[in-house]
Formats: structure tokens, sequence, C-alpha cells
């Protein structure tokens, strides 16, 4: 098609769109609306995924060493817990070393257990993968030379269950939102172009091939589609800027911090526009078809 | 050269508005078709751009069968043709300048050539201080003048025409049939439907006269009476 086509394509789509303005709105406004939902589900769903990750990545088994064990049988017992299957890292720390983190973290109080020390020796132990936290445990707890062996056993299991169904929730809920967005836009198209079903007609009828009808149509959606995402752009850049900044402090001590913004809305912002074009679109080639079969 | 062979078309619903047609047009003939509301004459127009499909029959337009014409090919056959449409299908959206212009665009003329054409039709048809307006700010007749500069603007081989003058007062109606005898001795073929007793016995052409779907009479030289 030669250049100057679409000079007019673009041309008239934009024309078009102006002189259609208050059903152009509408259309901006349902793309508007949806893509927003959309927007502030998939802030939701990336954070509630990070979080749960984040917790995932913290189950750490603790295993405290028996203070019969002296500290070379103690390595000894870390080399055992290595060869375990299912076992990602081990790290040993000494109760010396243990104490210390204790009095950075409480004060000076209690430096007084600097004569004798009532901690024991550790071992840190993550499983290949959180899931297997439970069975590696168990393995470690056989070993001789092991006074006990933490890993919030209930709370974690239960831990894993919500982060599963919210996950799930997360995901059939986008799902839906997607496609009622969808089918509300392209019901708005709809509307538009069935506004001007004469004026195709017209078009066909001084010898205008389907896809010069058509294409000034999709091109118009496309537009539509743009600015429909427009606003739900910078009210997200805007808002989840703000709420990370406010809630962020609120969490520093937690395991979990939230998806930082820059990640965040890189992904956001391109899904947004993306989607919003993909509908514009689609939602007005589906629309025309239906008035291109003019005889 | 058109040519209608036997030509039926049944509207859904039963409604038969053409029974059996034949009748052979040669390049650059002007033919007015006349007969009563109802008759068939705007369905007998719309069998040559395919608007309406044939029922039955043949319907040859510059040697195509085009009752056989594939729908993409259709807007190549309407390319090749100037119509006026009885309700005038203007571009609502579009002003006076745009609507004329489209039929250009369509076939990928230059902006400047287009330009030129435009503004010589509107001329013609006496609405160059109104390019700028839209339709719904022209009078009917106006409307009426518009459609008739686009059907000429590409220089069309046949110009066809419903009721062309149904709107116009009888002065312009004189200029405009003014302009269709003119591109006609350039060697246009004209089909003009029309109800306008004066102008078809003033300027004499052939006449086909239809009557409930069927050629009646076909005269060449004849009055709106048929003689
Ligand atoms: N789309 C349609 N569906 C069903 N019947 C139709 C349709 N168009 C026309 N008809 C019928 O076909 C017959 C011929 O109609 P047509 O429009 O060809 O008449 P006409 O001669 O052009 O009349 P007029 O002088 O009033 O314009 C009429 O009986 C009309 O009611
Ligand atoms: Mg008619």
């Amino acid at each position: 098609m030669a250049i100057k086509t679409w000079n007019r394509h673009v041309r008239d789509s934009l024309t078009s769109m102006w002189r259609n303005r208050w059903m152009s709105l509408a259309a901006i406004g349902a793309v508007t609306v949806t893509l927003l939902l959309v927007g502030v589900f998939i802030a939701v769903i990336l954070n509630v995924n990070k979080i749960a990750s984040d917790f995932e990545n913290d189950v750490e088994i603790k295993v405290l060493i028996s203070t019969t064990m002296n500290e070379s049988k103690a390595l000894e017992l870390t080399q055992k817990v290595k060869k375990l299957p299912n076992v990602a890292e081990v790290r040993y720390v000494s109760k010396d070393d243990e104490l210390k983190k204790v009095v950075a973290d409480f004060g000076e109080d209690l430096s007084l257990f600097d004569q004798e020390n009532p901690l024991h020796n550790v071992l840190y132990v993550k499983a290949s993968e959180p899931q297997k936290t439970a069975a590696v445990a168990g393995q470690i707890d056989a070993l001789k030379g092991t006074d006990d062996v933490l890993y919030g056993k209930g709370q974690i299991e239960q831990l894993f269950d919500v982060v599963d169904t919210t996950r799930t929730i997360g995901i059939v809920f986008s799902i839906v939102l997607v496609l009622i967005a969808v089918f509300l836009i392209s019901n708005t198209i709809k509307l538009t172009i069935a506004a001007r079903q004469h004026e195709i007609e017209i078009m066909k009828l001084v010898g205008a091939t389907n896809n010069y009808v058509r294409i000034p149509f999709m091109l118009e959606g496309m537009w539509l589609g743009l600015l429909g995402a427009l606003l739900p752009v910078v009210a997200m850049s805007i808002g989840y800027v703000s709420v990370y900044h406010n809630l962020s402090p609120l969490v520093q001590n937690e395991v979990f911090s939230f998806v930082a913004p820059a990640n965040l809305l890189a992904l956001l912002i391109a899904v947004l526009v993306l989607m919003g074009i993909i509908i514009g679109v689609f939602g007005s080639a589906m629309s025309v078809r239906k008035y291109l079969t003019v005889k | 050269m058109i040519e209608m062979k036997h030509v039926v078309k049944k509207y859904p619903g039963g409604n038969k508005a053409l029974q059996g047609l034949n009748v052979s047009i040669a390049q650059g003939e002007f033919v007015y078709v006349v007969g009563p509301s109802g008759a068939g004459k705007s369905t007998f127009i719309k069998m040559l751009y395919a608007e309406e499909r044939a029922s039955a029959g043949k319907v040859i337009v510059n040697d195509v069968d085009i009752t056989k014409l594939p729908a993409r090919k259709v807007p190549f056959l309407r390319r090749q043709l100037g119509v006026v449409f009885q309700d005038y299908k203007l571009l609502p959206k579009k002003n006076v300048y745009e609507n004329i212009a489209y039929a250009l665009e369509v076939i990928e003329k230059d902006t400047k050539f287009i330009k030129q054409r435009v503004i010589a039709v509107l001329k013609l048809v006496g609405l160059a201080t109104k390019a700028k307006r839209f339709p719904h700010e022209l009078s009917g007749g106006e409307q009426q003048r518009v459609a008739i500069a686009r059907s000429i603007v590409n220089q069309p081989q046949i110009v066809i025409a419903d009721e062309p003058t149904g709107n116009l007062d009888p002065e312009t109606t004189w200029e405009i049939m003014k302009v269709f005898e003119a591109i006609n001795a350039q060697g246009t073929t004209i089909i003009m439907a029309t109800h306008n007793r004066e102008v078809v016995d003033r300027m004499r052409h052939r006449v086909l006269r239809i009557d409930k779907g069927r050629l009646v009479n076909d005269q060449r030289g004849g009055g709106y009476d048929g003689y």
C-alpha cells in the first residue's frame, strides 16, 4: 500500500475519532476503568508473589547441636548434614557468634554471659525446595548429636497453603477481569461502529475495498486503546510509588519486602499499553467485520 | 457495454422486483429509465454496481458477468462506474470536499490531482463555495449535487444515476442536465432513472420503460409517454 494511502488512513482515523468525540470518550473511558482495575490487580498479584517467595526463601531449619559435642565433632556433623538429600545450604554458627548476635540484638545487658555461654552451636540449613523443609528436618533429627531441630512446623505448612490459595485466587480473578475488560471495550467500540454502519456501507459503494474501510477503524481503535491506557499508567505510577514508600517502612524488619517500583512499573506499563492497543485494535476489527459483508 | 439477460430479482420475502429483464446498452449511449414508483427502476440500477445481486439471469458490465463476481472484486467494478444514489449516500462525518475526494482516494490518486479534480467538479455543479460544509448543513438539492459531483469525479466510462434531479429546482435541473449531456458528449455512457417528464421530453434520448419488473417499452428518442 502506498505511503500516501497510509497517511490518509492515519488522517481519517484521527478526524473520525475527533468527529465522533463523544463515542470516542466513552470507549476511552471503558478502557481506562478496566485497565485501572487490571493495573491494581497486577500490582497486588506481583506483590503477593514476591511476599510469598520471600517467605518461602526464608524458611530455614535451625539445628541445636548438643552441648556435649565439641567444635570438631560439630563440624563433622555439618559435613553429614551437607550430604543429606535435598539440602541446599548449611551454615555453621558457633555459640560464641550466636551470643554476639544476641548481644547485638538486645544490647549490652547480656554481656554478663561472657563468662559462661549458655547457647548451643547451631546449624542453619536450607532445603533445596521450601516444601521439602519438613522432610529434611526429620532426617537431621535422626542424626546423633542434635538437641533439637526447629523450623516452625505447622505454621510453615499453613503459610504455604495460604500463599497457594492467594495465588490461585489472584490468577483466576485477573483472568476473569481481563475477559470482562475485553468484552466491555469491544462492546463500546461495537456501539460506536454500529452507529457508523451506514458510513461503512457508503464507503464500500463508492469502491473502497474491505481493507481500505477497515484500516482507519483499526487505527482509531489503537488510538482509543492508547489514550485509554494513559490515565491508568500515570495513576499506577504515582499511586504505586507513594503506596510503596508509605508501606515499606512498616515492614522493614519483616522477612519480606514489596516489589520495587522500578521493577513493577516497567512490567505494568508495558502490559497496560499493550493491552490497550490489543483490545482497541481487535475490538474494532471484530466489530467492523460484521458490517463488511455488504454485498 | 452493458447487457442484461433474463434478469430476475426476488427480494427476501418473495417480492419480485425484476421479472426477466432483457436489455443491451452500448458504450456512449444516454438512456432514461422511466416507470411508475415501485416499477423496479432502482432495482435495475442496483444490479449494475452489485448493490443487489440478480436471483437469475446475467448482468454483463464491461464484458464481465457481474452475477458471478466474487465479493472481493466488487470494489474494482464500482471504481469503473460513477453512481448517483437515489438517497445520495453522502458520508455524514465528511465535508463536501472530503466526500468527493474519497472516491479518488480509494483508487490511490495523488493529493494534488485529487484537489484539482474535486475543485473542478464542484464548480461544475455550482458548489465551489460550499466545499467545507457537512451534508447536514446542505439543502436536499445541494446534497444531490454533491452526489452527482462524486459520481463523475473519477471520470468513469459509465455514469448511473437514480433520479439525480429529484430534488432540484427547474433551473438547477437544466444546469445539471447540461453537465450530464457534456460528459455524454465525451463518450461516457449515461443511465438515468427519472420521473421528470419535462427532462425526458426536452432532451431526447433512448427511453426504457419498466413496469412491474418488466421492460415494456424501449424507444430511441422517445418521450416520457413513449412518443
Ligand atoms: N430491499 C428490498 N426488500 C424488499 N423489497 C424491496 C426492496 N427494495 C425494493 N423493494 C421492492 O421492489 C419493488 C421495486 O422497487 P424499486 O425501488 O426498484 O422501485 P423504483 O422503480 O425505483 O421506485 P421509485 O420510483 O419509487 O424509486 C418495489 O415493490 C419495492 O417495494
Ligand atoms: Mg427508485
